[in-house]
């Protein structure tokens, strides 16, 4: 259960302010999954966030499970960014030194998972998104689609019930998108509580609910039960 | 995160930029061949003020000792001109004993392991040798007798009156006194094989040796080892340039122990005044510890966006500092062994007891610095990573 209550971010800049979030509440049950839509400059980024522990709000509570994480210590707050978050990112993120396989391994690695075990599971979730004959290849090898399922797969291995995706199918072309799509929709199935960011009506129409902000304000919410 | 799995990540990390590294630790361990031999030069000119100045029992004015530390590789000390000095010295009138040296080297006499150290009698009397029967200690020969005074661990083994042949020299030495327990020829132990135990050493005189035996001189040649002296009774200002002179010809350098203990009562700014002798180990040393810290502090800036996905994918900030103090670790670690390693292939270079002295004592040096080198080397930098706004750059990968 996600709660977000009158959460506002102010930009202080020198000569004037930014109101990027505007009293924005909502609640989120587990497992559901959500598009966040609006112009840009609207805030998504901002909220996608200050959901992740990445920034902080000027005002309001975000809840997960009734903790307000805004109150949480710097260090309690990695601690549960690392058990309940992991992110996807438009531009993919991958470590551009490792191959594949090691930038598999990392989120592994952090989580302290042994060697046998981590050849398993990065073999296994490498298949299952039809990446095994990349397994030694550099990102700059591969494509765009390819990239960011194996960023899907790094999320996958960071086993965090919550996965925020900030434009995931920004850089890509429509077959990759609905490619990607389809392995978001299995991880929703799965029980995988998704937020994800997009621009796109195509992909917002794969996710069972939809928040539309606009100059940082909700606007429009629509699917779900709440 | 748990210290094998933050081991692994640093050599995955080291392996993902291995030729940046290889650089890197090429970098280093240059600067610790060169650091290493810096101190082989600094030490033992440190060391040897305080030897000559605290321990030595007669006034030391009349000593001159080559100085070893200029010839650059150690390999090039021109030993048959230092040979040839020596002579053209010891054909200076009220020069005695030009050749003698202090013998730090040994020579292996037997198949067992006692070691033979050779010292001129004239030096022996300077020393603080005593007999168990408490008598003065006398290694001259006399009428072809070569006597011999044996350390106290060897008492039951070469009993007074006992002969031990060398078999190298074919010279036999009968053993004329037993040394105290723990004997050494000077004092306190400052680090050097001067103060180490003669409990299993067989000491004899200089005089009877070098009369054939040339190679001595091969071992005479460590650093600090080789001295003559002058009569006390000379008119030292006059002879004084002459013996530079000698040297000149050479090409050698000679310097005079007595100025130099005059500078071992030494202020800071008084070692400085040598400073052509610390100049440029010293410069060498500064650069090697900058650089080491420039270089991974370069690091931090060029893997900003590798730090921001590492921590979004789980990595605490912790453990990317512990990550970054393992690979520096890993770094200086493989420096200072393959520097030490190197040189420690290279003793032959120097005679080889006095070449263990100053290893060992550049080993505990060197290894100091090292740890002063990974603290100094890794504060900026973890300095640097604490400021660094990681959420920041983890957004950025959003836009
Ligand atoms: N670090 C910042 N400092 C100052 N202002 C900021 C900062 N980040 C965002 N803003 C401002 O906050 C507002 C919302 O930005 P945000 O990045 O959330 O928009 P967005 O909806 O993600 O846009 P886009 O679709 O272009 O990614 C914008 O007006 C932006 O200029
Ligand atoms: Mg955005």
């Amino acid at each position: 259960m996600i709660q977000v209550n009158h959460l506002t971010k102010v930009y202080k800049g020198k000569m004037f302010e930014t109101k990027a979030l505007d009293d924005v509440s909502f609640s989120l049950q587990e497992g559901s999954f959500v598009a966040v839509m609006g112009d840009s400059g609207s805030g998504k980024t901002t909220l996608l966030n200050i959901l992740g522990g990445m920034d902080s709000a000027t005002q309001g509570e975000v809840l997960f499970f009734g903790t307000d994480t805004q109150k949480l210590s710097p260090g309690q707050l990695d601690k549960f960014r690392k058990e309940n978050i992991s992110f996807v990112f438009q531009h993919f993120a991958l470590i551009d030194e490792y191959t594949v396989y090691e930038n598999l391994e990392a989120p592994l690695l952090a989580r302290n998972v042994k060697k046998k075990v981590r050849k398993k599971e990065i073999s296994e979730v490498l298949k299952s998104l039809g990446l095994e004959d990349f397994t030694y290849q550099l990102p700059d090898q591969l494509s765009g689609g390819q990239r960011q399922r194996v960023a899907l797969a790094r999320s996958i291995l960071c086993k965090a019930p919550i996965i925020l995706a900030d434009e995931p199918t920004g850089a890509l072309d429509e077959g990759n998108t609905s490619r990607v799509m389809e392995l978001f929709q299995a991880l929703h199935k799965e029980g995988k509580t998704i937020i994800l960011i997009t621009h796109d009506e195509k992909v917002a129409a794969y996710a069972e609910r939809m928040l539309l902000l606009r100059d940082g304000r909700l606007i429009k919410q629509s699917g779900g039960q709440e | 995160m748990h210290l094998w799995a933050l081991l692994q990540s640093t050599f995955l990390q080291i392996y993902s930029r291995k030729k940046a590294f290889f650089v890197t630790l090429l970098l280093l361990v240059v600067s610790f061949l060169v650091v290493d031999y810096a101190l082989m030069i600094l030490v033992p000119v440190c060391g040897s003020k305080a030897i000559f100045s605290q321990t030595l029992s007669r006034d030391s004015g009349d000593i001159y000792c080559l100085n070893m530390w200029k010839y650059f590789f150690p390999g090039y000390y021109a030993q048959e001109d230092i040979y040839s000095l020596l002579q053209d010295i010891q054909g200076l009138e009220q020069v005695e004993g030009a050749g003698v040296y202090f013998y730090t080297n040994t020579e292996r006499i037997t198949a067992e392991d006692s070691d033979l150290l050779v010292i001129s009698p004239e030096l022996l009397s300077m020393t603080k040798l005593r007999d168990t029967t408490g008598s003065g200690i006398d290694l001259s020969s006399q009428e072809g007798s070569h006597p011999a005074a044996v350390g106290y661990a060897l008492r039951d083994r070469y009993p007074v009156g006992s002969v031990i042949h060398d078999i190298q020299q074919e010279t036999d030495y009968v053993v004329k006194y037993i040394l105290e327990k723990d004997c050494r020829f000077l004092g306190e132990d400052i680090g050097s094989g001067l103060c180490a135990s003669l409990d299993e050493r067989i000491v004899v005189g200089a005089s009877a040796y070098l009369e054939e035996y040339m190679f001595a001189l091969d071992y005479a040649i460590s650093q600090n080892s080789l001295c003559f002296f002058v009569s006390p009774k000379a008119d030292i200002a006059g002879i004084e340039p002459q013996i530079y002179q000698c040297a000149a010809a050479y090409g050698l350098d000679i310097y005079n122990i007595k100025s130099f203990s005059e500078k071992a009562d030494m202020s800071f700014g008084d070692i400085w005044q040598e400073k052509e002798q610390f100049v440029m180990p010293l410069l060498l040393l500064i650069m090697a510890v900058v650089a080491t810290i420039v270089s991974s502090m370069i690091e931090i800036y060029t893997r900003k966006r590798t730090i921001g996905i590492l921590y979004a994918t789980g990595y605490f900030k912790k453990d990317i500092k512990r990550m970054y103090i393992m690979e520096n670790v890993i770094k200086l670690g493989i420096a200072f062994s393959v520097a030490i390693a190197y040189w420690n292939t290279q003793r032959d270079f120097f005679a080889q007891d006095s070449a263990y002295f100053v290893l060992r004592q550049v080993f505990v040096v060197s290894l100091a610095l090292t740890l002063v080198m990974l603290v100094v080397g890794s504060i900026f930098p973890l300095r640097q990573l604490d400021k660094l706004p990681v959420a920041q750059i983890v957004m950025e990968e959003s836009e």
